[in-house]
């Protein structure tokens, strides 16, 4: 009986586990794993968020300040959620109202899609192809 | 098929089970008590972003940012409870349960970090199995309470929980595996998808103000690095299922997964911290050895500490 009881609980909690495969959604804890599952281009858009100084000097900002937590993944997911919800207006607002705190001082937050050659990236090219500027706003004193 | 079934459900000692809930639940607890200051600062999110999923997605709004806080510090407190097999029959399935809440609520900001599934669900199974019949207050206790001799006999109720625990192991893996196949196809291995994954995922980490590879961000220049890479990345994950096929195997399969994992911290500067310190593999060996390699000796030379 014991061994019945057994038999059905593991045979239920493995095909629970196998289920998101079955139905291609992706959840949790029940999960298909997709991570960097998907082709991708060496010319790549990535979503962010910029400062500017009182010099008109450009700054990366740091993922607590663009995404409100520590994690870089879901820093770049906000922004780019906030892009795909036409929301950048609120994202920028809350991006510089994290970063009124920072030092050295910034004066402007843009929220903005940089096109990159990821493999020319790293070869010192550096500068973006393309920057759509998506939002802009005053960080508050 | 019934060889299968026997060798699932082959009686067990009672310390293996114990090892693994004493060392995920350590494992847990400290993971929770560790990231208190992101699940806070999470919390505190505007309700746009706020997209709850699985066993949340009930949930059209964020929670009280108080109710999030007592959640978390109540998860910690039952997590040291399970950990010290403190009231098992009670506290196992609540920290369980109350596990699964906080972490989905953790992925529930517009992102999956798909690190914290495995150690959920392993805790899932050892906290409704019975994994502190030993090693635990609630063995010392019923010692106490009666002259009862401590349960150091194998039986199937301590076996198949491990396997269990080994078997969705096993499953992630292959789902990842078969994730990467059907949304790349083959040319997830022959071609530049992991190298410009991986460039990608530096890039990113450099825009956003993260600390990206210098190895990863140098390797990305050579193309040719990256299908191996890749067709291995491939083995471990599909392959995984072979560990069920015999002891070789299994050891092999461990290490390749380790790895993977190192090879995925030394590429993408990822730190899948489950996997890396051994425990999401600990179901595979022997875990109880370490507690009895490791235990204080007595003045006589005696190992202390009864099986209890």
């Amino acid at each position: 009986m014991r061994r019945r009881v057994a038999s059905v609980v593991s045979l239920v909690a493995i095909l629970v586990v196998l289920l998101p495969a079955w139905v291609e959604r992706d959840s949790y804890p029940l999960s298909t794993y997709p991570m960097f599952s998907y082709p991708r281009d060496r010319v790549a858009v990535v979503d962010s968020a910029v400062g500017y100084d009182a010099t008109g000097r450009r700054m990366r900002l740091t993922p607590t300040i663009i995404g409100g937590g520590s994690e870089v993944i879901h820093a770049a997911v906000t922004v780019s959620t906030a892009i795909a919800q036409r929301d950048t207006d609120a994202l920028c607002q809350e991006i510089a109202a994290r970063a009124a705190s920072r030092r050295p001082a910034l004066v402007r937050i843009e929220v903005v899609s940089e096109t990159h050659d990821v493999i020319a990236y790293f070869d010192g090219e550096e500068t973006p192809a393309s920057v759509v500027v998506h939002s802009s706003c005053e960080v508050p004193r | 098929m019934s060889a299968l079934a026997n060798r699932y459900f082959a009686p067990e000692v009672p310390t293996r089970l114990a090892a693994l809930r004493v060392i995920v639940g350590l494992f847990g607890t400290v993971f929770l008590a560790v990231r208190t200051g992101y699940l806070f600062d999470v919390a505190r999110l505007p309700a746009n972003r706020f997209d709850a999923v699985g066993p949340l997605s009930f949930l059209d709004l964020p929670l009280d940012v108080h109710v999030v806080q007592g959640g978390v510090v109540l998860a910690i407190l039952l997590g040291a409870a399970f950990t010290l097999g403190w009231r098992h029959r009670i506290t196992g399935p609540l920290y369980g349960l109350l596990l699964v809440a906080v972490t989905t609520y953790d992925n529930s900001w517009q992102h999956i970090a798909h690190t914290e599934n495995l150690f959920t669900l392993h805790t899932l199974v050892l906290g409704f199995t019975p994994s502190a019949d030993v090693w635990s207050l609630d063995a010392r206790r019923r010692a106490h309470a009666s002259d009862a001799v401590p349960r150091t006999d194998r039986t199937e109720a301590y076996g198949w929980p491990v396997r269990l625990i080994s078997a969705i192991t096993l499953c992630t893996y292959a789902l990842a595996g078969w994730a990467k196949l059907r949304n790349g196809g083959v040319d997830w291995i022959t071609g530049d998808v992991l190298r410009n994954q991986i460039a990608h995922d530096n890039v990113r980490k450099a825009l956003l103000g993260d600390r990206h590879s210098p190895l990863g961000a140098h390797l990305v220049r050579y193309g040719w690095v990256f299908p191996p890479l890749a067709f291995a990345s491939m083995v471990v994950e599909l392959g995984a299922p072979l560990a069920l096929l015999h002891a070789r195997t299994r050891r092999a399969w461990v290490a390749a997964a380790w790895l993977f994992h190192l090879g995925v911290l030394a590429l993408m500067a990822i730190l899948f911290i489950y996997p890396l310190t051994g425990i999401a593999y600990a179901s595979f060996g022997h875990p109880e050895e370490l507690w009895q390699r490791v235990r204080p000796r007595s003045r006589t030379g005696v190992r202390v500490g009864a099986l209890r």
